[in-house]
């Protein structure tokens, strides 16, 4: 038996806040203010009541489904301890609140506590920071992990590897492949192209733990 | 590029003789999933593959028609993966294909093995994998006794061609899980007795 999950981030006093920087996200959407009210009000239940959910997300690229339970929410980006294989525990992912379309609850018929019970729940150990631009979100993630896979997902690509600098609007990474080789220099993306952020699972601790090296450390 | 089947024949004899990973594409019209690890058993129209996912982790067999397989990719240069193997550790072998395996010999050879089997019907589309109890192997077509998703279970079997089967799936994370915090298996004598 694992230990039992820290709750999330959400206590009372925090919970009206939470909605403020909701209610944020929902003005600068222009697609629907009802529908991004309604989600933001799913993830802010989910993360406070602790069940776990299919998060779904724009489709015209691409994007998983991520199922698991909501730890954190913020304005733009909501934090879940992912789920993998049903019952398995696999770290974090970090996901934009603009991109999920649908939130489903998957309290049921007790087949995920009886599997959560008898395999455990790792503690929760991350949360989002207080201004979670994508920057901090970077930052947050790296404090947590050293290794941190991004998702660009409308350009169709996955890094993996240590962030180095966080600029205004670009970020440098030092990429490691899935052979475990590193890259020789970092290479600089936007902001902007991130859709998701993955930390603390199986493949980003098998590389940090039977990959190479990183050069200069 | 597409294999010949005699190209395709050879790389999976070689890859289960000398017991590299390769990475094995099925490029066609309908979609399908490449499949990465240890070749163990080749015989008829299956092949059946000790599989590894995330890179390291040994996850179950998976076994494929040969028919299908459009490339065998050689991971020779696979030092991170036999590094992570060497530590985590690679289960010992525990399936083999029989000889001349056609589906009903390897939906048998995995019933033996694994309480809950897994079929593919990837030309149905993507999402179409069964996964239950076989419940009878018949001449054209096989019962099976499903589970679903959140392991509740089907009351009655029901039927699907051989043909139709692309890919079996046994002895991974998922069907362990279903077997293990899934719901008691039901049958037409234990229905009938709860219903008084």
């Amino acid at each position: 038996m694992g230990e039992m999950p820290s709750m999330p981030n959400l206590a009372n006093d925090t919970i009206s806040t939470t909605t403020e920087k909701t209610s944020t996200a929902i003005r600068v959407d222009s697609s629907g203010s009802k529908v991004r009210d309604s989600i933001a009000s799913q993830l802010i239940a989910a993360a406070r009541d602790q069940y776990p959910v299919q998060i779904w997300r724009e489709h015209e690229w691409g994007a998983d489904s991520v199922y698991g339970f909501v730890v954190d929410v913020s304005p733009r980006w909501v934090a879940v301890q992912c789920l993998a294989d049903s019952v398995y525990f696999d770290g974090y992912q970090l996901l934009r609140v603009e991109d999920v379309i649908d939130v489903v609850d998957d309290r049921e018929n007790g087949f995920i506590e009886r599997g959560i019970a008898s395999l455990g729940r790792p503690e929760v150990d991350f949360h989002l920071p207080d201004v979670a631009n994508t920057a901090e979100v970077l930052r947050a993630a790296t404090d947590h992990s050293e290794l941190v896979g991004i998702d660009m997902e409308k350009r169709d690509q996955f890094f993996v590897g240590v962030v180095t600098t966080l600029g205004e609007r670009k970020f440098d990474m030092h990429l490691i492949g899935a052979d475990g080789a590193w890259l020789h220099d970092p290479g600089r993306w936007w902001y902007g192209d991130v859709t998701r952020v993955m930390f603390g699972d199986r493949y980003t601790h098998q590389l940090k733990r039977f990959g190479e090296s990183r050069p200069g450390t | 590029m597409t294999m010949s089947r005699e190209a395709v024949a050879h790389q999976l004899a070689e890859a289960a003789h000398l017991q590299y990973p390769v990475r094995i594409r099925r490029d066609r019209d309908w979609w399908c999933e490449p499949v990465y690890g240890f070749v163990v058993s080749v015989s008829g129209r299956w092949v059946a593959v000790q599989r590894l996912v995330d890179s390291v982790y040994i996850d179950g067999y998976e076994v494929l028609r040969i028919s299908d397989i459009t490339d065998v990719d050689p991971d020779h240069q696979s030092d991170h993966v036999e590094k992570g193997l060497s530590s985590l550790g690679r289960p010992e072998v525990d399936f083999y294909l029989p000889a001349h395996a056609d589906t009903p010999d390897v939906l048998e050879a995995a019933a033996r093995h694994s309480v809950l089997v897994g079929i593919h019907l990837e030309m149905d589309g993507p999402t179409t994998m069964l996964v239950g109890v076989i419940t009878e192997l018949r001449k054209r077509k096989f019962d099976i006794q499903l589970i679903g998703p959140r392991g509740e279970w089907v009351v009655d079997s029901t039927s699907w061609w051989y043909g139709d089967v692309t890919r079996v799936v046994l002895g991974n994370r998922y069907t362990l899980q279903l077997e293990r915090f899934g719901d008691a298996r039901p049958t037409r004598t234990s229905l009938e007795r709860s219903n008084g």
